[in-house]
């Protein structure tokens, strides 16, 4: 994260949180829950509280002021977000389809206005073979 | 809850005077969140 905005809000008496990427948020819930949690009383904060338990953790980490003990502990001690990355969270993860291996993915021609028909002719004992059906475009 | 905020904040770059912005403020409990986005950048970082 930007130190200098960091700075500026520590000078403005602001708690700056970073939200690393790793997180198992997605910004919608990020946006969503988190000023409703806080906002919300006990009981229904702590169901909320629930999903975003890594997320709360990190906040009561920096500013236990605004989330209190009993929301912590029927959390079940969650943790907070990992500062470092995750291991093998960047990994591609390539589907394996059994007898079959590694999908392959279609490719289509689109907005072409090349013309693809008669592209292949067909090898030398099937060229009786007179006419190809034309590639289907997408 | 405001987001994307700038002059809420009133965190201004010293060297361009611009408004820094926040993508979550709260300022009533005087927090703010910082959302980190994987970019082909950030990503040459950790491999």
């Amino acid at each position: 994260m930007d130190e200098l905005k960091q700075q500026l809000a520590t000078e403005k008496g602001i708690t700056l949180i970073p939200i690393p990427f790793w997180w198992d948020g997605t910004k919608s819930r990020y946006y969503s829950f988190t000023p409703l949690l806080l906002s919300l009383s006990e009981p229904t904060s702590l169901i909320v509280a629930q999903l975003l338990h890594s997320l709360i953790a990190t906040i009561r980490e920096m500013r236990a002021d605004v989330v209190n003990d009993s929301m912590m502990l029927l959390m079940g001690g969650g943790q907070p977000i990992p500062k470092e990355i995750p291991p093998h969270f960047l990994d591609k993860h390539i589907p394996h389809i059994e007898g079959i291996g590694e999908p392959t993915t279609a490719t289509f021609f689109t907005r072409s206005k090349i013309d693809p028909t008669n592209w292949f002719h067909p090898p030398l004992p099937f060229s009786f073979v007179t006419h190809i059906p034309p590639l289907l475009i997408v | 809850m405001l987001v994307n905020a700038r002059k809420e904040a009133d965190l201004i770059h010293p060297k361009t005077r611009q408004y820094l912005e926040l993508d979550l403020f709260l300022p009533s409990l005087h927090l703010a969140f910082e959302y980190q986005v994987l970019n082909p950048h950030s990503l040459s970082d950790f491999l």
